[in-house]
């Protein structure tokens, strides 16, 4: 099937010399001879400086993993097809490594055009393709700059597009964006963040926070969920959610990641028993297998028992889950005692079904679904019936956590019941915690 | 016509993007095209066209059925292609109908297709309805 359309087969630009450069794969050109081409374009260039498009396809590593690197390669032809055929005879499509490709329009377009071919595009390489009978499915991302307003060197104009790049799949991927000066002002900022966070943790910068958990039932302090704070300089105190991706991209996450669990299970075992402390587990985490022995490490170290704590994974770290491993490593956590949650449930691509398919202790209910009580008596019923407990989150007001335990919630957590707080004011609140549900307003 | 080859068969909808003014024109061209192209490489099936949407089975060997999928993945003329089912078949639906047509035949400009087509639409409505009712959770449109 890979012989079948060789006639597309890419032509070196008009203007370039007759150097013929192309990936062995596709046929199409190699990012050398895309870079040569461009170069040559924009010396060339009138007033109007050429157009550049770098496409990611979106999901490909999982067709890859699940089908075979056969059946990848297949789908980079056949991608390579389709972009070819899409495009203008003269313009050159290229494909730079992996993934990656590249067009460079060879008669001049505006911002309007080369915004309705991207839509194209997108739409085109997302259409499903049929691999050895198997259907995969992949999206497009797609980043575009123009010269000369983005830039009048080869290297300038592929990274504002590559910029830009970057800013569609920041955008939920799928999508096509223009290069705009922000993004470059954004991406420095970036680098900047990269690097003080990588030194956030050698410089004890990070610190966590205990929000409390309390058992609907007997009202009583069930624990804490650590939730992790970055006391950066000079910018105070920096929410997990401003970070945390980016930690995650940068492959950060693992060492911050390995330090949560120690510090949260150190700080637990001051606690008395049976408070529990729960900590939030990133995919990333299960990929590089460390998580089973940091955490069998950590409880050693602090003298905790397993059952007293609570790993909080998302639905995301199972979906991703390709090889089963994840769960894996969760079976080996359980049988340490550990207990399994599965956090912000109702987000994502949550269903129902995937409470099924692992044995956890226990589910969180999103905080979105804390005025929605059909779903929480829903999930609070199924997992009755699965024997696990439920967490309501973001409960706020008193009438919600009525509603809450109404529902047949086991636990609830909410800024009602107490914001996230350093470990002294935690250690507090656990001597005073007998008449935490009584005077809510006290807490916090 | 491959017989020794297993059948493969996959079934995809569609959003049709033919200019409505020239509508039946082009599917004249596009069916003879496809059932010369088809003919020719052992490929089987039938088309649906409704309103705006089209419903197309392909049957044929593995491989015949992925390049002649993939072609019409290119083509321009539709859009927003979810495939329904891709898999081997027992057997031909379709045998002996290198590109069965159903559905919008009504209209001034149809009357030429029907004219040229001389198929058999309801026949190949049922055979379609069966083809698609093994699909859990695809409604067919009438
Ligand atoms: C809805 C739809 C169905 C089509 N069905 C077929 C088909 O069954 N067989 C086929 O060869 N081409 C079919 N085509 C046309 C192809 O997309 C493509 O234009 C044609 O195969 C190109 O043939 P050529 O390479 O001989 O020019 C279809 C196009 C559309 C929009």
């Amino acid at each position: 099937m890979a012989e079948q359309k060789r006639e597309h087969r890419e032509q070196p630009c008009a203007r370039c010399p007759t150097r013929h450069m192309t990936d062995p794969l596709t046929g199409l050109a190699d990012r050398r001879q895309f870079r040569d081409c461009l170069a040559e374009q924009l010396t060339a260039g009138g007033p109007d400086g050429p157009g550049v498009m770098l496409i990611d396809l979106d999901r490909f590593k999982a067709v890859n993993d699940a089908l075979g690197h056969p059946a990848g390669d297949a789908l980079l032809q056949s991608a390579a097809r389709r972009l070819r055929g899409a495009l203008r005879p003269d313009d050159t499509v290229a494909r730079l490594g992996g993934d990656e490709f590249a067009v460079l329009f060879a008669r001049p377009v505006d911002r309007g055009s080369m915004s309705a071919i991207a839509a194209r595009l997108v739409e085109l390489l997302a259409r499903p393709y049929l691999l050895r009978g198997q259907v995969a499915l992949v999206g497009a991302s797609i980043g575009g700059a123009i010269a000369p307003e983005d830039g009048t060197d080869p290297d300038r104009l592929m990274s504002c597009a590559d910029l830009a790049l970057y800013q569609s799949k920041g955008r939920g991927r799928g999508c096509f964006s223009f290069f705009a000066p922000e993004m470059q002002s954004r991406a420095d900022e970036r680098r900047r963040l990269e690097i003080a966070l990588r030194a956030a943790l050698p410089r004890g910068e990070l610190a966590l926070h205990y929000q409390p958990q309390v058992n609907l039932h007997s009202q009583a302090l069930a624990g804490f969920e650590a939730l992790l704070r970055w006391n950066r300089p000079g910018n105070g105190l920096i929410p997990p959610t401003a970070f945390i991706p980016l930690a995650e991209e940068t492959g950060l996450i693992g060492s911050i990641g390995d330090w949560v669990v120690r510090e949260a299970t150190v700080e637990a075992a001051r606690w008395p028993a049976p408070l529990c402390v729960a900590v939030n587990v990133a995919p990333q985490q299960f990929q590089d297998g460390r998580l089973v022995g940091t955490v069998r490490a950590a409880l050693a170290a602090a003298g905790l028992p397993g059952s007293r704590l609570e790993l909080e994974v998302t639905e995301s770290a199972l979906l991703e889950d390709a090889g089963w491993c994840t769960r894996d490593q969760l079976q080996a956590l359980k049988e340490m005692g550990v207990r399994i949650s599965l956090d912000d449930f109702g987000t994502g691509y949550s269903s129902l079904s995937q409470l099924r398919n692992f044995p956890f202790d226990r589910v969180k209910i999103d905080r979105s679904f804390a005025d929605d009580a059909a779903v929480v008596r829903a999930v609070a019923l199924l997992g009755a019936s699965l024997g696990m407990r439920t967490t309501a989150e973001g409960v706020e007001t008193p009438e919600q956590l009525e509603r809450m335990r109404a529902e047949g919630c086991t636990e609830a957590q909410g800024f009602l019941l107490g914001l996230p707080m350093p470990p002294e004011e935690a250690a507090a609140l656990i001597r005073r915690s007998d008449d935490l549900l009584h005077k809510p307003g006290e807490v916090g | 016509m491959s017989v020794t080859h297993e059948v493969f068969r996959l079934a995809y909808a569609s959003r049709s993007l033919l200019p409505e003014a020239t509508v039946a024109e082009e599917m004249v061209r596009l069916l003879e095209h496809a059932r010369r192209n088809n003919a020719a490489a052992g490929i089987t099936g039938a088309l649906l066209f409704t309103e705006d949407a089209f419903v197309q089975v392909l049957e044929g060997t593995m491989e015949a059925v992925e390049v002649t999928f993939e072609r019409i993945q290119c083509d321009p003329r539709h859009a927003e292609v979810v495939v329904l089912e891709a898999a081997v078949a027992p057997a031909r639906d379709f045998a002996g109908w290198s590109m069965a047509y159903a559905g919008r035949q009504t209209g001034p400009h149809f009357d030429a297709l029907a004219a040229r087509t001389h198929a058999a639409p309801m026949d190949a409505l049922v055979l379609l309805h069966g083809a698609l009712g093994r699909l859990s959770g695809c409604r067919v449109p009438a």
